[in-house]
């Protein structure tokens, strides 16, 4: 056999190990690293309780507001520069006054979920959830997840449906530790009506999430969906306009020409649109551009527009969704891997070469 | 959008579905072409290639794992694409490393049956990997699939690089006398 035979082969690798080398790569598992030794702990953990001693209550209340540091975990390291720390001052402290306390626990079937927190601009939400399984169990590995989420969305809206919200999927943050019986997980949900006039999750609508069954995907010669639990977890929660993650910020005071692709049955063929507004918020935007004379829905999709920040980080703007006014106007959402605090942003680079500076 | 509702979309044969990959994975399957090739205009191809071969595969295939199946195609994409390139133009990059390094597990013999038995090496090589630690395995994996930098999978994994490179050899001489004994070495 050569080497090359032989890589090949390994391009055989099951998919599961391949997604598991993956969650390292994009930094959602972290290695312990290199081991102190003991006598260095004692050390430290000796300067530590020095330090606690000092500091007292003033480390308690702050060490209480913070949820483990799981948004710094989970929204650093997702610009396209791939930074370890990208997380700024500015954007934690956003974060942490936009985090809703939930705090609900439901246990079914022994297994305890617990919805601790919940974070949303309006248009894109997080849910955080904790899982603890019953005595005994364990709970190892990074591929858990629910199946599928019935959202149901209670209150006056629940009639006009003027709110339409989507679950956007699943993500695992954390195994705490292999050998216990917990797991943290995400939810990301957003917005799939683009419509201004709409009610918008921070109006107060109230949501209720049933989960129904605890999956985890596993590999025996295929990958295989095991149903871990099944039970009954609902939540009802509601997020209000007191913290600080609607605001809004409008990047364009003058159209700008954008490059675009349109995907014409095989090929993508490159044209242009002109945009005439980008409403930025905390993790979402909404563009909206002048229908061409070719007409909407026939597969046009902008070049990727990038926030910059002052640091040099680059968030790209990903689209979720788009809708014709009918009256020659395109809108579309798009959502940010991680939050935007306006006071970071130094310019929006449009595609084409268009760059508008944030005073 | 979660997987299901792209895999929907190429059901539905609707373009949107490329669109959505790209959104979703176009980075991952970028970085998978950019460590192979280490150029940018032939990692976009490789990437464009690979949704192609995904808008003709799907349907009638449904991958369990939509990552896994973009992954594997613009790997196997990409590696050919190197191949060609290099067939005329010696190149560089992590691929040249990695095949060195896996000189150690191998006669060097080229083999015809090998295509044949295909099947029975992929069962063989997930059943090594099953035997690895997960974070051996893990390392394994972003060397020789991922073929990233030592120095990447050092920091990806906060250990040194002399850590690295010693972990890798245990497991490419654990692979090598795993494949002597199956008599495929």
């Amino acid at each position: 056999m050569t080497n090359e035979q032989l890589l090949d082969i390994i391009g055989e690798a099951d998919g599961a190990y391949v997604l598991g080398a993956r969650k390292y790569r994009d930094g959602i598992v972290k290695t312990e690293g290199k081991r102190i030794a003991y006598r260095k702990i004692w050390l430290i953990a000796a300067i530590i309780a020095l330090c606690l001693l000092l500091v007292g209550c003033t480390v308690a209340y702050v060490g209480g507001y913070l949820p483990d540091n799981w948004f710094e975990f989970f929204f650093s390291g997702r610009d396209e520069t791939q930074a370890l720390e990208v997380i700024s001052p500015e954007q934690q402290e956003l974060l942490e006054q936009g985090l809703v306390n939930v705090g609900q626990s439901v246990t079914s079937n022994g297994y305890t979920v617990t919805m601790d927190y919940a974070i949303t601009d309006g248009y894109n939400a997080y849910l955080k959830f904790r899982v603890d399984a019953p005595e005994g169990e364990m709970l190892a590995g990074y591929t858990y997840r629910f199946g599928e989420v019935p959202i149901e969305i209670l209150g006056d809206h629940r009639s006009g449906g003027q709110v339409s919200v989507s679950s956007a999927g699943w993500q695992q943050l954390e195994d705490n530790d292999a050998e216990d019986g917990s797991i943290v997980l995400l939810l990301e949900l957003s917005d799939s009506n683009p419509e201004e006039s709409t009610a918008k999750m921070t109006e107060g609508t109230e949501y209720t999430i049933v989960l129904n069954t605890l999956q985890k995907t596993t590999y025996s010669g295929e990958i295989v969906k095991t149903v871990v639990a099944e039970g009954e977890w609902e939540f009802t929660f509601s997020f209000d306009d007191s913290g600080s993650m609607d605001g809004k910020l409008d990047v364009l005071t003058v159209p700008v020409r954008c490059t675009a692709h349109r995907w014409l049955w095989r090929w993508y063929v490159k044209t242009s649109v002109k945009v005439t507004s980008f409403e930025l918020r905390a993790m979402t935007a909404t563009l909206t551009y002048e229908e061409p004379w070719y007409g909407y829905g026939t597969g046009i999709y902008l070049d990727t527009i990038y926030v910059v920040l002052d640091n040099g980080t680059r968030i790209p703007a990903i689209r979720s969704s788009g809708s014709n006014d009918m009256r020659g106007i395109i809108e579309e959402i798009y959502r940010f891997n991680m939050p935007i605090s306006f006071a970071d942003v130094d310019y929006v680079a449009f595609p084409g070469g268009e760059k508008v500076y944030i005073p | 959008m979660e997987d299901n509702q792209i895999i929907d979309l190429y059901f539905a044969r609707q373009e949107q579905a490329i669109q959505e990959t790209d959104t979703k994975y176009g980075g991952y399957c970028y970085s998978i072409a950019y460590n192979i090739l280490t150029n940018r205009e032939d990692s976009e191809e490789s990437v464009s290639d690979t949704y192609m071969a995904v808008w003709n595969a799907i349907p009638p295939k449904r991958p369990n794992i939509l990552a896994s199946f973009l992954g594997k195609i613009t790997r196997h994409l990409s590696i050919d694409r190197w191949r060609s390139r290099n067939a005329y133009k010696r190149g560089g990059g992590e691929i040249v490393l990695a095949l060195d390094e896996l000189e150690d597990c191998v006669s060097g013999e080229e083999s015809a049956e090998i295509a044949y038995l295909r099947k029975e090496l992929a069962v063989l090589i997930n059943r090594f990997l099953e035997t690895l630690s997960e974070t051996e395995r893990s390392v394994f994996l972003c060397r020789y699939w991922y073929m990233d930098s030592i120095a990447d999978i050092a920091t990806d994994f906060r250990f040194s690089d002399s850590k690295v490179k010693s972990m890798l050899m245990r497991t490419r001489d654990k692979l090598r006398r795993v494949l002597e004994k199956e008599g495929y070495a």
